[in-house]
């Protein structure tokens, strides 16, 4: 048993959780300013902070039980999920939203729930079988998909729903859907979007929000009836409030857009932008002005609070961060064998990745605002525990991974020795094997150099890696 | 070999490599655009930043009193409630819309959607509310709503940065009643953007006294804007910060408001704020120059019994009175006259009154065919020109020669020296006079006793009445003048009105031989006064004096039975006249009709003190026994007791 946390420890992937518990740490920062900024916030760090010590909990949890056992529960997980997503929609609305389940003393968020569900679920359906190389194997997957995005998307959350999308777009793509599938799916995606429908202005509300259709419309008819927008199809389908952030993301050096539907982008730019290489553009007074009037400072905008304190230092030491967990966890993609870890951990990578990144391309002006936290940093319960599962369940998987017993594939090309290995090195009746030194372990070492194209690629054909699944 | 979803372990690897290359290629976008933002335009958005907390709040002034002689307030900024709407509420502010909704949503406890439903409500009831406001006084609200958007974008301008002006509440009714602002504040609730605060309406303590003098304020229309900013062209940006018109500034339209607005409007002040985290730091303070107060020469309640005197007979017309030694106007009555705190409220009613015209500035705008008062006038042209003596006789057979028109006695005056022709207004005389002199001599001395030019107040309905010329004549009548042209100017018809401040000054003009002063209104503002000595022998205005005096002192004066009643009130000379006037015709109907009955003159006849012009319109007689005693009882207010001061 020593031997078993001994081995526990080793192989658990420490930048990965240095550089979440770093995150975290950045997010408390920033939320502190964000509270002093704002009265209506007060007690956001102390509840953060609580959030943090059960999100680190959940995390280690997440890593104690073999992941493998999670399989079996992905449908009905995934069932609850929805469930409580359907829960969500029938019950009263908190501030304004369909959003939370309020328990009294906790809310909870079911789509972020939801996130995490969807990607053990992806992962067990995806995890044999190579239907989904068919197109026709690839509607199941998607239905599957389309489920919780429609309910969130009622909610309304526009951004969790996005989010889904990609994370299965990179789920399939590392299970090996066909490229020529997976592309075709956006090409006919994007021109169904994109198609030019006819729209009636007076039937959009307000002023401001025909001029917002106005703004993103390919072009402009007046008939007899009144005047007609020739838009996309997908912005006649989008309500007012998006298309005003589009039209607000689209015209970013029109004063009188900034002033109106692109307000939130350009005070994000603008606290952003302010903190310079640093973070010392402003003084206290001000600095806390424009955290206070940038909408949601505190959670989908955290990021440009953080670049108005710590400036272009901090911002970095975000996104490196980041891209540890993103490097370290394609590193544990990259060694297990198991297709449900594999996939596991490339669907935690893929949300991870396209959370950030639309997030704080959002921030920067460079995608419309969609309304979507920053992983580990933005304020909110549900999300960072959640999110504190989902690296626990990163790192779950590499501890599990297959122990290489064979030495290293040197120039002399030794013969390797073959050690059938069942699971990795804490695996159900594990016996430890040989000693560690003479296995290859590690993505944190260098990559075997035997083949330049693919330094991830381990020595390859055979033998293989020893994995339960791939021994004949 | 069993490959689960791979045709070979390898497409998993390159897969990836792809997926890391696709996390490289973001993270370099982002760290891109990181750099772009924070390190190449830092100091750009910090600047931005800075500018973004500062704002410019506009500190109006008020606007200055008008006071009579006795420093009574006549015209005053006073606070009244008024209906202010949200600018951002008119603007129609997306960011403001969504604030308010999730405020309703937070407030009552509801969705999104239902929230927006509740705001759509608020919205209408908010706009029909502030509809009928507006209509219940006549009020075009779109205009409005445009006026405050354009002030508000102008002001922007000349900023040239975010101004308090597009965040706060405008005024958009204004002066509202008590009962309405009361009324009004507690549906304030179910309403949205719309806000009940105080703010500075004009307020005249005498109502309808004086109303056409004082005059009145109104908002400035476009042109009014761009001719009165067209002054400040060039100048830096505090002064036309300070002193431009907007739309909903208040500007004088009319009256004594007008005349001296420059001197009344004073020039506002502003404030640059900064403002952070709902404290404010003032950087830089301009007060308000409050508006100067502007002094009248009249005494209020002086022009209130006078105004009585005609309303009490139920009579038009006006009533001039002023000082002979200083031209100080003492009353300028015009009646029928208007409620000036009731104006906007009543302008439909006021403006569309064609048959009394109650908008019209009599006592300086309205032009009346003179009559026999002219007669003065037409002595002394033609004793100046020489075309008669003193002494020598014209006779009056009841009608000018044999065919020609007709004296107002038919049995005929028989012959008179001119201070009798003036006693007893013999038309007959006076055709000869005219007949003699000829219209282009007439016209000089006409010109020459302020005559067919404004009087030179500053007022702006001051008019300046007709005196035709020979070459008037040839221009408008494409016709050479006849002789019976000057026949009628003679007798003060025809091609001749004139003001009754004219009639007044020219009064005063008499009175002290000749010295021809411009009269005036107020002690500030105005036009410079005109002080000039007219051409004419002072043995020329003492005989004209001689002859005015006989019409209210001695029997066959045509005034004199109207002053026998008033022995304290001997040594007043006058002039009567009954001018005839065409029927006042509206929709084609005659709507009044009669003479225009004048008495003119001044008092006392030794070293005289005040000069007077009283007309009366479309009276049913002539102006001995209508405009006469009008004139007498304002004499008797004049010299009486409560009147010391004015003499």
């Amino acid at each position: 048993m020593n031997e078993g946390i001994r081995r526990y420890f080793r192989y658990t992937s420490w930048p990965i959780l240095l550089a979440t518990l770093g995150l975290v740490g950045i997010g408390l920062g920033a939320l502190s300013s964000a509270e002093q900024a704002d009265p209506r916030l007060s007690g956001i760090v102390i509840r953060q902070a609580a959030y943090a010590v059960a999100g680190i909990l959940v995390m280690a949890a997440a890593t104690l039980v073999p992941y493998r056992r999670f399989g079996p529960t992905a449908y009905p997980f995934f069932a609850l999920t929805l469930g409580l997503l359907v829960l969500v929609l029938m019950l009263p609305p908190v501030g304004g939203a369909r959003r939370w389940i309020d328990l009294g003393v906790f809310r909870i968020q079911p789509s972020e729930i939801a996130k995490l569900s969807l990607i053990v679920m992806l992962a067990w359906y995806l995890r044999h079988g190579d239907h989904y190389r068919r197109l026709r194997g690839l509607i199941i997957p998607f239905a599957l998909t389309f489920i919780p995005m429609g309910l969130i998307l009622v909610a309304p959350d526009l951004g969790t729903t996005l989010l889904l999308l990609p994370t299965l777009y990179f789920m399939l793509f590392m299970a090996g859907a066909k490229l020529r599938h997976l592309l075709g799916i956006i090409v006919a995606a994007t021109a169904l979007v994109l198609l030019p429908v006819p729209q009636k202005l007076s039937e959009t509300a307000g002023q401001s929000g025909q001029q917002a259709r106005r703004h993103v419309a390919y072009a402009q008819l007046s008939g007899d009836e009144g005047e007609y927008v020739v838009v996309p199809a997908l912005v006649r389908a989008m309500r007012p409030h998006q298309v005003r952030r589009l039209s607000g993301w689209l015209r970013q050096g029109d004063p009188a857009v900034a002033q109106d539907a692109g307000f939130q982008l350009r005070l994000s730019k603008l606290v952003l932008g302010a903190g310079g290489a640093t973070g010392q553009g402003m003084d206290e007074d001000a600095a806390k002005h424009f955290n206070r009037i940038l909408p949601e400072h505190h959670t989908d905008f955290i990021f440009a609070v953080v670049g108005g304190k710590w400036g272009f230092v901090g911002c970095m030491l975000v996104l490196l961060c980041y891209a540890v967990i993103l490097v370290f966890g394609a590193e544990i993609a990259a060694v297990t064998h198991d297709p449900f870890g594999r996939l596991l951990a490339v669907g935690v990578i893929g949300l991870l990745l396209s959370q950030v990144f639309i997030n704080v391309a959002v921030a920067m002006g460079l995608l419309p605002v969609t309304g979507m936290t920053l992983p580990l940093l933005s304020y909110g319960g549900s999300s960072l525990i959640v999110n504190c599962a989902a690296v626990g369940l990163l790192v779950n998987v590499g501890q599990r991974r297959p122990i290489l017993l064979s030495r290293r594939p040197f120039e002399h090309g030794e013969k390797r020795e073959k050690v059938p290995q069942p699971f990795g090195p804490l695996a159900e009746g594990h016996t430890p094997g040989p000693r560690p030194e003479s296995t290859v372990l590690s993505g944190s070492r260098p990559p075997a150099k035997q083949r330049k194209s693919r330094p991830l690629d381990r020595p390859s054909p055979s033998p293989a890696p020893v994995d339960s699944h791939e021994s004949r | 070999m069993h490959h689960r979803g791979f045709g070979y372990a390898g497409v998993y690897k390159r897969r990836l490599k792809i997926f890391l290359g696709i996390v490289a290629v973001l993270f370099l976008a982002l760290t891109a655009r990181l750099a772009q933002l924070q390190l190449t335009q830092g100091e750009e958005f910090r600047r931005e930043a800075e500018g973004a907390l500062r704002t410019v709040r506009l500190l109006p002034a008020a606007r200055g009193a008008i006071l009579d002689r006795r420093g009574r307030v006549l015209a005053m900024d006073r606070r009244g409630d008024n209906f202010c709407l949200d600018y951002r509420f008119i603007a129609g502010d997306e960011r403001w819309r969504q604030y308010q909704v999730r405020r309703i949503a937070r407030e009552r406890n509801i969705d999104i959607d239902s929230a927006e439903e509740v705001f759509r409500e608020r919205e209408e009831r908010t706009w029909a509310v502030a509809r009928k406001l507006a209509d219940r006084r006549d009020q075009d609200l779109d205009e409005i709503v445009q006026r405050i958007v354009r002030r508000t974008q102008r002001i922007r301008e000349i900023v040239g940065q975010p101004v308090e002006e597009q965040t706060r509440a405008h005024p958009v009714i204004t002066g509202l009643e008590e009962a309405t602002a009361v009324e009004l504040k507690g549906r304030l609730d179910e309403m949205v953007g719309a806000s009940v605060l105080p703010g500075h309406v004009r307020y005249y303590p005498y109502g309808e006294i004086a109303c056409h003098l004082i005059g009145l304020t109104g908002p400035v229309s476009s042109e009014m804007q761009q001719q009165l900013n067209s002054r400040l062209a060039g100048s830096d940006r505090e002064v036309r910060l300070r002193d431009s018109y907007h739309d909903d500034d208040t500007l004088g339209i009319a009256g004594i408001e007008k005349m001296c607005e420059d001197i009344l409007r004073g020039r506002r002040g502003y404030r640059q704020v900064r403002r952070v985290n709902r404290q404010e730091q003032v950087l830089h303070q301009v007060a308000p120059e409050p508006g100067r107060p502007v002094h009248l020469t009249i005494d209020i309640k002086f022009q209130k019994e006078l105004t009585e005197l005609l309303t009490g007979q139920g009579y038009t017309g006006s009533i001039v009175m002023l000082s002979v030694e200083s031209g100080e106007v003492l009353a300028l009555v015009s009646v029928p006259t208007f409620n000036l705190n009731d104006y906007r409220r009543n302008y439909g009613d006021l403006i569309g009154d064609d048959v009394y015209l109650p908008l019209m500035h009599r006592a300086v705008g309205g032009l009346y065919p003179p009559g026999s008062t002219a007669k003065t006038v037409s002595a002394l042209s033609a004793l100046d020109h020489g075309v008669i003596s003193q002494d020598a006789t014209i006779s009056c057979a009841g009608r000018y020669g044999g065919d020609g028109p007709a004296c107002w006695n038919p049995h005929g005056h028989g012959p008179l020296a001119v201070i009798e022709a003036l006693q007893r207004s013999c038309n007959v005389y006076f055709y000869e006079v005219g007949d003699r002199l000829s219209i282009g001599p007439l016209s000089e001395t006409f010109r020459q006793m302020g005559f067919g030019e404004r009087p030179g107040t500053g007022l702006p309905e001051e008019r300046g009445g007709l005196v035709a010329t020979p070459q008037w004549v040839r221009q408008r009548r494409g016709r050479s003048a006849r002789r019976s042209d000057a026949w009628f100017i003679a007798i003060g018809q025809g091609m001749i009105s004139s003001t009754p401040l004219q009639m007044a000054n020219a009064m005063a003009t008499i009175a002290r031989d000749g010295r021809f002063v411009s009269p005036m209104v107020s002690l500030e503002g105005g036009l410079s006064r005109v002080r000039r000595q007219v051409d004419i022998d002072r043995g020329y205005f003492r005989t004209v004096r001689q002859g005015m005096f006989r019409v209210v002192n001695q029997p066959h004066g045509t005034a004199h039975s109207v002053f026998r009643s008033a022995p304290e009130l001997r040594g007043v000379c006058g002039k009567t006249g009954t001018a005839q006037a065409p029927p006042l015709v509206s929709d084609g109907q005659v709507v009044r009709q009669g003479n225009m009955a004048w008495f003119i003159g001044y008092a006392p006849n030794d070293n005289p003190k005040v000069a007077f012009a009283v007309v009366v319109e479309y009276a049913d007689d002539g102006g001995s026994r209508v405009a006469g005693p009008i004139a007498r009882d304002a004499l008797r207010i004049y010299y009486s007791d409560r009147y010391e001061h004015l003499r």
